[in-house]
């Protein structure tokens, strides 16, 4: 995973797909990213544009991270989904949580 | 037609290599030629496979996973078979807010949405997709 922290954007993109055997490590990634970067960042952008596929386990992700922005006061929005991983996303209705 | 059979440990990494190989092969066969269905394939496979890792063989690798895949007329049937007590699918869930932002168990919910039929047999899940039948917007 990749980060850049630009005018209190802190964008992490992701560069494998979002499933099971990848999460454990994105999760302490993040969590680590952040608290690195307390204090400097207003929003977090989860960029998926290489991210092909998803599983449930990485949907969970997606939702954590957007829990940990909000605990922290912090705007999240997703960029770069392929129209498949958007259509999920709408059928879960995440759509009317956060920018996808 | 047959077009996919293996028997598979009971970890999320065996499972993944397990999707790509089928993947792999269904990506040759024109019926499943369209990028919307082989995402949802994909996403089901991942779902009915992790379930049995975690939820079936709770990461027990010294049991294992079955898992077939065929295409018979319009019906693309995946059989997923593991070595725990029997399968409990969740119920279908509305989408509220709880809901949405539950940390787990979402998944059955979707492969649902996607126009699967989820069938269960003690410890052998039969999901079936009619080809003819399956619409782009869900």
């Amino acid at each position: 995973m990749k980060k850049t922290l630009e005018d209190g954007i802190l964008t992490l993109t992701l560069q494998e797909d979002l499933i099971a055997t990848n999460v454990r490590e994105y999760k302490s990634t993040v969590e680590k990213f952040l608290q690195d970067e307390m204090g400097n960042v207003d929003e977090v952008v989860l960029d998926l544009s290489t991210c092909e596929n998803i599983d449930s386990v990485g949907v969970t992700f997606v939702v954590g991270v957007y829990k940990q922005a909000t605990n922290d006061a912090l705007g999240f929005r997703v960029t770069g989904s392929s129209d498949e991983i958007k259509q999920l996303f709408k059928l879960m209705k995440l759509d009317e949580i956060f920018e996808i | 037609m047959l077009l996919y059979k293996n028997e598979i440990q009971s970890t999320f990494e065996a499972v993944h290599e397990t999707v790509e190989d089928i993947m792999d092969q269904l990506k040759l066969v024109e019926k499943l030629d369209r990028q919307y269905l082989l995402f949802r394939i994909n996403f089901m496979l991942r779902e009915v496979l992790n379930n049995a890792v975690e939820h079936g063989n709770e990461f027990n690798e010294e049991k294992l996973i079955y898992i077939e895949v065929s295409i018979e007329e319009s019906l693309f049937i995946t059989k997923v078979r593991d070595e725990g007590d029997g399968i409990h699918l969740e119920p279908t869930h509305e989408h509220n807010m709880d809901y949405i932002l539950r940390e787990r168990r979402r998944g059955i919910t979707l492969v649902r949405q996607y126009q699967f039929e989820l069938e269960v047999k003690h410890t052998e899940l039969c999901v079936t997709l009619d080809l003819d039948s399956v619409v782009e917007e869900v």
